[in-house]
Order: structure tokens, then C-alpha cells, then sequence
């Protein structure tokens, strides 16, 4: 498990300040850059996607996804695969009368994180009904009556979710257990998303999330880069080139592997 | 492939660094070490390993474990599975989200990278428990007592030693760091026979000796 705190002592290691930053930098500032550095990683090689489950509203063409979604890469309608378009060559012969789930998809006209869908749906999905037991949920939900119903459990969850098809479950607490089968309704979209960390601000003693340890080690030469590219008594242009290639080292591999050039064992 | 021990490594960087110990710590050559051994795994992928995990009815999304860094290969039920992108498998088969052996009739045949350390099955395993083995590059468990070894080819302790003795010469600045990154200048050199990944490119990187000469 690598920590915000590691990064920082092979900072200090780096720049000759042994015991803590002082003298051409800050912990704050620091604090502040490693974010950057974080969602630099995720942004540029999507290590991590995620599914995000989005309820249709009838007529609503926009929707919007959360704040740590960052590319959108595959959308689905009720199941069914949404083909990812132009907004230049969108379908104008979608009518409401042809079709009730949305057939494409695209963001190149939209705001940051809003979807839109071609043509808007027909049907909505019906309002989440907030189940929020206090002192968290243990045991097995066994399949709903209802699909489309929605659970939003705010303490620990444990235990297992069994055939809950249609409904849409968020944990604000951490989550135990296995959800055996997740599957939307058909008035549901499922978007696959590339994410960053929820985190927005870091203490020393976090735990950097999401990140695999190798990716982490790599997050020094962010700071440095930055460090050493800054007028001051640090600037160094050799050893901030040096950073920017340590930089670029990692995100260049890791990008190589998600373009899924897998070699053959 | 020969074990190599962390004492022979670390002594490897202190002949690089012409056994300074006193400028720099054995705790500090040893991150170092450890990070030089990161890099060289993830350009070769030559730490290897395998993770078991079983199937749940219907659910096509498994993690790999820490101990995986990114998923190569992927055996279902003791048979080799096809490999597809996020996007063929999504035109190939537009309702693989609900899609199950049960529902087409048809075993499970394609693992899908979605992420760097998770996978998705189509179609999805309607059986329980049915062995999924992960091959994949290893994460790297870090050398931390001397005795400590690691499983590599014998050049690339070399490379490993040279690495580790840049990053440490690195912190110097001036003509300290720029003898580093030469180190690390040929390092990328060796690098572009070796690498994994063929799609990486290193960006251009060049030691500036004089002005107006570089390497």
C-alpha cells in the first residue's frame, strides 16, 4: 500500500530536504500538486473505468454523470449497446414513436460530464426509493418485487445482494459482501466511464487510492517536474527534463497497455 | 533465471556511487533499487504470476488481485480464453452486459481488459465457482532485508543497478546528476529491444553536456 507520505519522503530525499519540505517548497503545495498528479494518471491512460448506472427520465436527452467520471467510452441502453456518434452526423430520423430506448450517443456538444442520447427516451425509469436502515445493512436482499428501485445505504454494508436486476444500490459506507448479479432494467443506461479518485484533497497518512504501487512510485517525478520547471532557487532545466521523462515514462507504458497491446504469451 | 540477492544489488549501486554510504543511506539506495526493479518489470513484465478466482452466477466483472499489476491472459474453466477490446467485444456482441452462458447457449469464450486490473467475461459464467485463472505481470513485493531475493534474468541486474545508482545521483544536481542521466540515457537505449509493450514510445530525452552538445 503506498501512502501520500512515501511520495513525500522520496520528495525530500530528492530535493536534499531530509525531515520534511522547507526551503523551496511546501507540504502544502505538495499536498495540493499530488492531487494534480493522481488525476494526471488517470486522465491520460483510463487505468481505471467504472460503470455508472443512469435513470432514463421520459423526453430528457442530457444526463449527467459524477464528478469523478472523466472519458465516456461505451454507453448502453436497456442492455443494448448505444453506438457512439458525432453530434455532426447524428440521426435526425429518430422519432418517439420509433423507438423507446435511446440508439446513440455522444458529448461533443455537451457540458463536462452531461451524455446525450439520441433520440431521448420515450419512457422514464421510476423515482429511487431511498432505503437507508440505520446502523447498516447485514444479510441478503433476495431480489426485489419491483425493479428500478434504488437503495442508497449510508452505513457499512454487509452481506450479499442476490438477484437485484433493475435496481441501482450506492454505498456511502464501506461495502462488504458480494453482489452476485447486477444487471440494469431496461429503462436504465449503464455508461463505462474512465474515473479518478472521489478524494479531492490528501492528508500525509492517506493511502493513495486507486493507483497500483509501480503507477505510485512514478509520482515523485510529477512533483519534481513541477519543482524544477518553477522560476526559484530550484529551478534546474536538465533535472526537470529528466522528470518530465520519468513523467512521460510511465504514462507512455501505461497508455501502451491500454490501447490492449497484449502481447501473446 | 539466477536468484539475486538485495546485498549484491546494493553493493552494485555503491560501486556506481563509488561507495559514498555516508551522501547516500542504505534505505534510500534500496527505494531506489526497488523502484529500478518497477520500471524494468513494467517494460519487460519479467516477474510473472498467476491468480485464481471463482465465477459468480451471472456476473461478468472480476478484479485481479493486488498482486497483479495488469492481466495478459486469461483461462476459464482450464481453457484458454479469446482475447477482445472493450470496443470489439461491445460490436460484436451490443448485449454482452446481460449476455450469460445460459441465456446464449454458448460457452464462456472472451476476456475483455476494462482497466488495468480488471476483466470482464463474455459471455457471463451462469455457474458458480468454476476456476478463472489470471495470468498477469507481477507487482513487484519490495526487497527489504539483505537476503531478500528476486527471480530475474542476469542482465537486467545490471540495468536494475544502474538505475537505482542515476535516481540516487540525481539528487545532486550538476555534473553528478548529469553522469545519472546518462545512465538513464542508455538505459532507455537497451530498453527499446525489450520492451513488452510495443505501442510505448519514450519520449526524447537528451543530456545536455556542453551547450550546444548534448547526448
Amino acid at each position: 500500500m503506498y501512502t501520500v507520505s512515501m511520495v513525500y519522503d522520496e520528495v525530500c530525499q530528492l530535493l536534499l530536504e531530509r525531515g520534511g519540505l522547507r526551503f523551496t517548497y511546501s507540504s502544502a503545495a505538495f499536498l495540493r500538486d499530488i492531487h494534480y498528479a493522481i488525476v494526471e494518471t488517470c486522465q491520460r491512460t483510463a487505468i481505471v473505468k467504472e460503470f455508472f448506472p443512469i435513470d432514463f427520465v421520459a423526453g430528457t436527452a442530457d444526463y449527467t454523470l459524477p464528478d469523478n467520471a472523466m472519458d465516456f467510452h461505451e454507453a448502453f441502453a436497456g442492455n443494448r449497446h448505444m453506438q457512439k456518434v458525432s453530434s455532426l452526423y447524428e440521426d435526425k430520423d429518430f422519432g418517439l414513436d420509433d423507438t423507446v430506448l435511446p440508439q446513440e450517443w455522444h458529448r461533443d456538444t455537451s457540458d463536462a460530464n452531461v451524455i446525450h442520447v439520441i433520440p431521448p427516451p420515450s419512457i422514464g425509469g421510476s423515482a429511487p426509493v431511498d432505503v437507508q436502515p440505520s446502523g447498516g445493512m447485514y444479510g441478503t436482499i433476495g431480489g426485489p418485487a419491483t425493479a428500478q428501485d434504488a437503495f442508497t445505504v449510508e452505513d457499512p454494508l454487509y452481506g450479499t445482494l442476490n438477484s437485484i436486476t433493475g435496481s441501482y444500490i450506492e454505498s456511502d459506507g464501506p461495502f462488504f459482501g458480494t453482489i452476485s448479479d447486477i444487471t440494469t432494467g431496461d429503462e436504465s443506461m449503464i455508461v463505462i466511464a474512465s474515473v479518478r479518485p472521489a478524494a479531492t484533497s490528501y492528508a500525509l497518512s492517506d493511502v493513495i487510492p486507486i493507483l497500483p504501487d509501480t503507477v505510485c512510485s512514478y509520482l515523485k517525478w510529477f512533483i519534481l517536474e513541477k519543482i524544477w520547471s518553477m522560476d526559484g532557487e530550484a529551478k534546474d532545466i536538465q533535472r526537470a527534463a529528466y522528470a518530465t521523462a520519468r513523467k512521460e515514462e510511465i504514462l507512455g507504458i501505461l497508455a501502451a497497455i491500454m490501447e490492449e497491446d497484449l502481447p501473446v504469451e | 533465471m539466477p536468484l539475486v540477492t538485495l546485498s549484491s544489488l546494493t553493493s552494485g549501486v555503491y560501486d556506481r556511487l563509488e561507495q559514498n554510504t555516508a551522501f547516500y543511506p542504505s534505505s534510500e539506495v534500496v527505494g531506489n533499487i526497488n523502484d529500478a526493479i518497477r520500471t524494468i518489470n513494467l517494460y519487460t513484465g519479467f516477474l510473472r504470476t498467476t491468480a485464481l478466482l471463482g465465477s459468480e452466477p451471472g456476473q461478468p466483472i472480476y478484479d485481479a488481485p493486488r498482486s497483479i499489476l495488469c492481466v495478459t491472459r486469461v483461462d476459464y474453466n482450464g481453457r484458454e480464453l479469446d482475447f477482445a477490446s472493450l470496443a470489439s467485444l461491445c460490436h460484436s456482441r451490443p448485449r454482452w452486459i446481460s449476455d450469460t452462458t445460459a441465456t446464449t447457449d454458448s460457452p464462456v469464450s472472451t476476456w475483455t481488459p476494462m482497466g488495468i486490473k480488471r476483466i470482464l467475461l463474455s459471455p457471463a459464467p451462469a455457474d458458480s465457482q468454476v476456476e478463472i485463472k489470471l495470468y498477469g505481470v507481477a507487482e513487484p513485493v519490495p526487497l527489504v532485508n539483505h537476503s531478500d531475493t528476486i527471480n530475474m534474468q542476469a542482465e537486467f541486474a545490471d540495468m536494475i543497478k544502474d538505475l537505482a545508482a542515476c535516481q540516487c545521483m540525481v539528487k545532486c544536481g550538476g555534473v553528478v546528476a548529469r553522469d545519472g542521466m546518462i545512465l538513464y540515457k542508455q538505459f532507455l537505449t537497451r530498453m527499446k529491444s525489450l520492451k513488452r509493450f510495443r505501442r510505448n514510445v519514450n519520449p526524447a530525452f537528451r543530456v545536455e553536456i556542453d551547450k550546444g552538445v548534448g547526448v
